[in-house]
């Protein structure tokens, strides 16, 4: 048994599982964002800890589309509006009052669009993070690892899972429980961020191909290494100015 | 031109993986054994990297299956410890990451030990903040690990002072085998669609946690390594290695 290629092995599982059965719901999601951003609407997206990792893939990079903002909850703290130290709290998930927080910090239009990162599906913040932009109208993509959300109790008081809150889930295929190697008895590694990346710049091609077939621009961003990548990315960017870096 | 799609995508990230492990399961497992004998001497392995690199130390940290002794460097922590205001660490006509001596700031911000090791990850490996905390870490004595894109660092000229390019001042190089720029996807126009140096940064960080708890077992030394929180015993456990650790990562 040898660590990295087991490791490989139940990567490229995870990745067969999700081009077998995610293709039409990446579809179906990849329509709305880009009728969102037809109609100048941002997707606003948010994960906790290492499910930031799905929002960072998506916002602001070369190859990548322009209308996207990043919750992120460290900004509470930068901001002044919490701690470090409450910001280090092992109880963050869990305490529902953090998502209205992140909420007033920004400036969300009634267009926008959400996408929603929880692995479990349990959280709490992320579940009432869901509810609040469904209450005010929003379309909201859930993104969770389905084994894993089936062997977890949600943390919210509504008992709610992520999925039962959304317009449409999308699954990473990441197995249950995560620890995708095993070596002498020591559990190891987890893939369920490594997934998520996938979807979500399988989500980048979609939604371009959906612009490009609707007849509309794409606002690619591009990178630093092409001639007048600044120029073009400034002029992108400037459409969105207080909403995509609020 | 082909078409964009999410299975072009697909299959071209499927392939770049696969080139990752071809070309560079040698130097992932170089890089373990450093990390490897860092930890065998109660060392922490920092890990830093600008902009998006920022996911690779997220990999590597704080859940279960996760190797306890890893620490990320973050320019926000001189906003979080009161050192700059956030006015300050944005001011758009000064950027910050490219302000003098903020490598040896950041350096000092933390409990650093001679038996440490770094590693700092960058597409371009061409750019100031990166190449001055690789400075910095080498003339401190400790072992540095680069991850960068070799296509990307080799096409750029340095905008360093020192002329250097990041890959120049590691011990061990691991190439994402990502294209120059990032973007992976030529479309019928100037712009290239989908990036993918995190998806391959990411299966590098998990392979060296991979490689070095391997490593570690192979030389008898007790991996440092979270549990998942199922028994008293493996909370139990996690907690020791937080207090281990506690202040340094």
């Amino acid at each position: 048994m040898e660590g990295t290629k087991d490791f490989v092995i139940k990567l490229k599982k995870a990745m067969e599982e999700i081009k077998d059965t995610q293709q039409e719901k990446i579809k179906i999601a990849s329509k709305m964002m880009g009728e969102c951003m037809m109609e100048e609407g941002l997707v606003q997206v948010f994960g906790l800890g290492h499910a930031r990792e799905f929002s960072m893939e998506l916002g602001y990079r070369a190859g990548g589309l322009m209308p996207f903002h990043q919750f992120n909850a460290k900004d509470l703290a930068l901001r002044g509006k919490i701690s470090a130290q409450q910001l280090q709290d092992e109880d963050f998930s869990k305490n529902c009052e953090r998502a209205t927080q992140l909420w007033n910090l920004y400036n969300i239009h009634p267009k926008d669009l959400f996408i929603i990162v929880s692995f479990s599906g349990a959280e709490a913040v992320a579940i009432e993070m869901a509810m609040k932009a469904k209450e005010e109208g929003h379309t909201v993509i859930g993104v969770v690892s389905k084994a894993c959300s089936e062997n977890s109790d949600s943390q919210h008081p509504s008992q709610k899972k992520l999925e039962e809150v959304v317009d449409l889930t999308l699954d990473t295929c990441a197995p249950y429980p995560d620890l995708v190697v095993n070596l002498d008895g020591l559990h190891a590694n987890q893939i369920a961020t490594l997934c998520g990346n996938v979807v979500a710049q399988m989500l980048t091609a979609e939604t371009y191909r959906y612009l490009k077939e609707s007849g509309k621009e794409c606002p690619v961003l591009l990178s630093a290494n092409i001639e007048g990548a600044d120029v073009h990315n400034r002029s992108l960017s400037s459409k969105y100015e207080g909403r995509w870096n609020s | 031109m082909m078409e964009i799609t999410m299975n072009r995508f697909y299959d071209e990230v499927l392939e770049l993986i696969d080139q990752v492990y071809e070309k560079e399961d040698q130097n992932i497992k170089k890089a373990a054994s450093l990390c490897a004998k860092s930890i065998a001497n109660s060392g922490v392995i920092h890990v830093f990297g600008s902009g998006h690199s920022i996911g690779f130390g997220l990999e590597m940290k704080d859940r279960p299956g996760s190797l306890a002794p890893v620490h990320n460097i973050e320019t926000t922590d001189f906003v979080l410890r009161g050192l700059f205001s956030l006015a300050e660490f944005k001011d758009q006509d000064n950027i910050f990451e490219r302000r003098p001596h903020i490598a040896d700031q950041l350096y000092q911000l933390y409990d650093i030990r001679p038996e440490d090791v770094f590693i700092i990850i960058s597409n371009s490996g061409i750019n100031g903040v990166v190449i001055d905390m690789a400075l910095t870490a080498k003339e401190k004595g400790h072992p540095l690990v680069v991850v960068t894109s070799w296509q990307h660092t080799t096409a750029e000229a340095s905008r360093h002072p020192s002329g250097k390019k990041l890959y120049e001042l590691a011990d061990v190089v691991i190439d994402n085998c990502g294209p120059q720029g990032d973007a992976l996807m030529q479309t019928e126009g100037k712009e290239k669609v989908c990036s993918v140096s995190s998806i391959t940064g990411a299966c590098i960080a998990q392979s060296l946690t991979t490689e070095i708890i391997l490593d570690l077992q192979r030389n008898k030394i007790e991996v440092p390594l979270f549990l998942e929180e199922k028994e008293e015993q493996s909370k139990k456990r996690n907690q020791e290695l937080k207090e281990k650790y506690r202040g340094r990562i």
